[in-house]
């Protein structure tokens, strides 16, 4: 008893009290997350259902939105000269950037999962990039190098190497912002660290005795332990990619010739310059329906691909 | 620590986090309690308040003439010394899309700068701006002319806008390049003289250009114009019915195509990623480009970086045409926001800005020439007004070609038109494909649009 009571410092409360105290701690907890549940209902809640409901009309600012049923979602496939031109392109750019940041990721965190001195420096310099993601002033430095005379043609002529025109077709354009993309595999390449780190020495150990290759132990050991990983880095960057916006806006405006006219540029162009609320938001939820239509197709062959160590199913 | 302190902590920082995000909000007028304010200023026969008063005034424009707008401001404030006017202004990329976000929200300005072809689109959307008419005594319109004002600034015989200034249409030339190509400094410049002195200059010097202008330039100061000089007719009717043919519109872009492949402009691989910001190109500001055409209100900022070399033209314009086709427009207008909590004051300032002899002398040339007979008068005795500016305007003015009506301008047919340029530019298409798609589009525009008028 006395041993219990210096637990509690002390107190000792009543039967009573002591579930006064609990409903009062649940609402302190309730309290401390209110400032997130506002934001979330204003800031996501709100505009979600919203969307929703302004999709089936032809809402544009200042005028009383009028119920035009599924017209916006038809206008979408039928009447719009640049819908699939947004979808060509920013599949394109999914399709580039995903696999290519998960390469990178995983080879730099290869790289760096080594006990050498400055390597948590290394670590952290190769992350930042991860966090300036989707930030004006980087798009505007990105635009800034590769222009025809920026810092990444001055340096190509400075070796002799001839002039690119890094922003002077649609090809080439979508190709670099879709290095702006890659080159944030900082928060990838950190979850890929942790999952290396998580895989038993004794697996490679056991490996180089029975005279296994560098590339056979990493084809057999290394990547079937890390699919939980590549599982999840996949299902967020290919989230991510799907609704970049940023980085077309400012470093090429959606050109050359609508090159870069990403979905958010297009979505951008017909609420914020076209003032079409109701179809931009039919075009909005015609993204999420797109990202989760994917999303379940990567986890329903999950099944088959990623090998979890306890056996655990998803 | 007990609970009752460990949950008023809680609610303290809650609270503190919800002030400071309601405090976020927008801009309040001041408002303190009535004070009498003994005032000894020289302004006009009203009665100047006695509350200290905020108002928001917006514009959009480069340095220079930022830098004389917030003189004017200051000057104001000697004048007026209760209201403080805020200062809104930014570059002319994505000011209109600002401003609409703002009065669809109604947190736009109290006196905002507006660009002639939008007035019609804000003012039928979202009744945006008051009626000038109603302030008859505090803005005093004597000294414009009155054609002009009410063909640019009324809709519907209400007054919503103010001319700040006559802008027309013309050519900024770099004589030291002309000379440089061996083109004879009176040369009269029509499309088809661009297009064969103009080959001249990237002939002598591969790295310059004639012409500096981007897609948006491009479609708006060399196509509609090119149009509407061989049609006579708006590039819209009143009705939404298109104003040109199939084939005027292939001529046009044949046009193009043909400038592009002589290069007398810069290849759209590397001058349209400057797109409305086509002085930012390296070939502008190390002064390799002869020409451009641009808005007179424009060109001195533009010439910054050859003044002494700089030279103005008339605005291309065929012996053949049915109209010129040159557009004599306001610069820009000033128009009170119609939500505005100070109408009268806001009405106050605008006077000031477009009347008053000091603040002309402040202002300058940096939004083209004066719209008044008396500001025109000041500059001119005080030698303000660069003489290219005069120059352009004067030569100009008689030359002026059928003022655009409100549909024509309508900036989402300006998306067609550049897509089509960019198209026949970049070699995507051929013009007559180009044309096709572009004829296609307005059509369908057009019909969305003409649709939204019936309600």
């Amino acid at each position: 008893m006395k041993f219990r009571d210096n637990l509690n410092c002390g107190l000792n409360p009543s039967p009573s009290k002591k579930v006064v105290k609990r409903k009062f701690k649940n609402y302190t907890g309730l309290i401390y997350i209110l400032p997130w549940i506002i934001g979330f209902v204003v800031f996501q809640l709100y505009p979600f259902i919203a969307t929703l409901f302004y999709s089936f009309t032809n809402y544009s600012l200042g005028r009383v939105p009028k119920f035009i049923g599924l017209k916006n979602y038809i206008d979408m496939f039928t009447n719009d000269p640049y819908f699939f031109q947004a979808v060509k392109v920013t599949t394109i750019y999914v399709m580039m950037v995903v696999p290519l940041k998960l390469i990178f990721a995983l080879f730099i965190a290869i790289i760096l999962n080594v006990k050498i001195k400055f390597v948590n420096f290394f670590r952290t310099i190769y992350y930042i990039p991860s966090i300036l993601a989707g930030s004006v002033t980087i798009s505007i430095l990105w635009r800034a190098l590769f222009v025809n005379d920026g810092l990444v043609n001055n340096l190509l002529s400075f070796f002799h190497i001839g002039q690119i025109q890094w922003l002077g077709s649609s090809l080439m354009a979508l190709f670099t912002i879709s290095m702006l993309g890659v080159w944030q595999f900082g928060s990838s390449m950190v979850l890929f660290l942790a999952g290396l780190k998580q895989i038993p020495k004794e697996l490679y150990e056991a490996g180089k005795v029975d005279g296994a290759s560098k590339i056979r132990m990493f084809r057999i050991i290394t990547i079937p332990l890390l699919t939980p990983i590549i599982f999840f880095n996949l299902i967020m960057q290919m989230i991510n990619a799907f609704q970049e916006f940023t980085s077309a806006f400012v470093v090429t405006n959606g050109g050359p010739m609508r090159g870069t006219y990403l979905f958010g540029m297009k979505l951008y162009e017909e609420a914020f310059k076209n003032f079409k609320m109701g179809y931009a938001s039919s075009l909005s939820w015609m993204l999420f329906l797109a990202i989760m239509v994917f999303t379940l197709l990567i986890f329903k062959s999950s099944s088959s691909w990623v090998h979890y160590e306890d056996g655990g199913e998803f | 620590m007990t609970k009752l302190p460990k949950a008023l902590i809680s609610a303290c920082i809650i609270a503190s986090m919800a002030i400071s995000f309601v405090g976020c909000g927008s801009t309040k007028i001041a408002d303190s309690s009535s004070s009498i304010v003994s005032s000894t200023q020289t302004a006009p026969a009203s009665v100047v308040p006695a509350k200290p008063l905020t108002l928001r005034f917006s514009w959009w424009g480069s340095d220079p003439r930022h830098k004389v707008t917030m003189e004017a401001i200051d000057l104001y404030k000697t004048i007026a010394p209760n209201v403080t006017i805020e200062s809104e202004y930014m570059g002319a990329d994505g000011y209109k899309d600002k401003l609409m976000t703002q009065l669809a929200s109604g947190t736009a300005p109290d006196i905002i700068q507006v660009d002639a072809p939008w007035l019609s689109d804000l003012v039928k959307q979202f009744n945006a701006f008051a009626d000038l008419d109603q302030f008859k005594s505090i803005l005093d319109t004597s000294g414009f002319d009155e054609k002009f004002v009410k063909t640019h600034g009324a809709i519907d015989n209400k007054q919503y806008g103010l001319p700040t200034g006559t802008n027309v249409m013309c050519m900024l030339l770099n004589k030291d390049i002309l000379a440089k190509a061996n083109i004879k400094s009176d040369q009269v410049w029509d499309w088809d003289t661009i297009m064969s002195e103009g080959q001249k200059v990237n002939k002598i010097d591969s790295k310059s250009y004639f012409l500096d202008m981007d897609q948006n330039a491009v479609a708006l100061l060399i196509v509609r114009p090119y149009i509407k000089q061989k049609t006579g007719k708006q590039l819209v009717n009143d009705d939404y019915t298109i104003g040109f043919d199939k084939t005027t519109l292939v001529d046009t872009l044949t046009y193009i195509k043909k400038l592009f492949d002589a290069k007398v402009i810069q290849p759209a691989a590397e001058s349209f990623m400057y797109k409305t910001v086509y002085f930012q190109n390296p070939t502008w500001v190390n002064n390799q480009t002869a020409a451009t055409i641009e808005w007179v209100s424009m060109i001195v900022a533009r010439k910054e970086g050859f003044k002494a070399s700089a030279e103005v033209s008339l605005f291309p314009i065929p012996k053949d045409a049915k109209d010129t086709a040159l557009l004599v427009r306001p610069a820009q207008l000033l128009c009170i926001n119609d939500k505005s909590a100070a109408k009268e004051e806001t009405a106050k300032f605008m006077n000031f800005f477009l009347n008053n002899k000091d603040a002309q002398l402040i202002l300058k040339d940096q939004r083209s020439v004066p719209p008044t007979e008396a500001g025109r008068k000041v500059l001119t005795d005080a030698n303000l007004i660069d003489p290219l500016v005069s120059q352009a305007v004067n030569m100009s003015v008689e030359k002026a070609g059928t003022a655009e009506n409100a549909i024509s301008s309508n900036t989402q047919l300006d998306t067609i038109m550049i897509d089509a340029v960019e198209k026949v530019a970049y070699g995507k298409s051929t013009p007559e494909v180009a044309a096709d798609d572009m004829i296609k589009q307005f059509q369908s525009k057009l019909n969305e649009l003409k649709a939204l008028t019936v309600k």
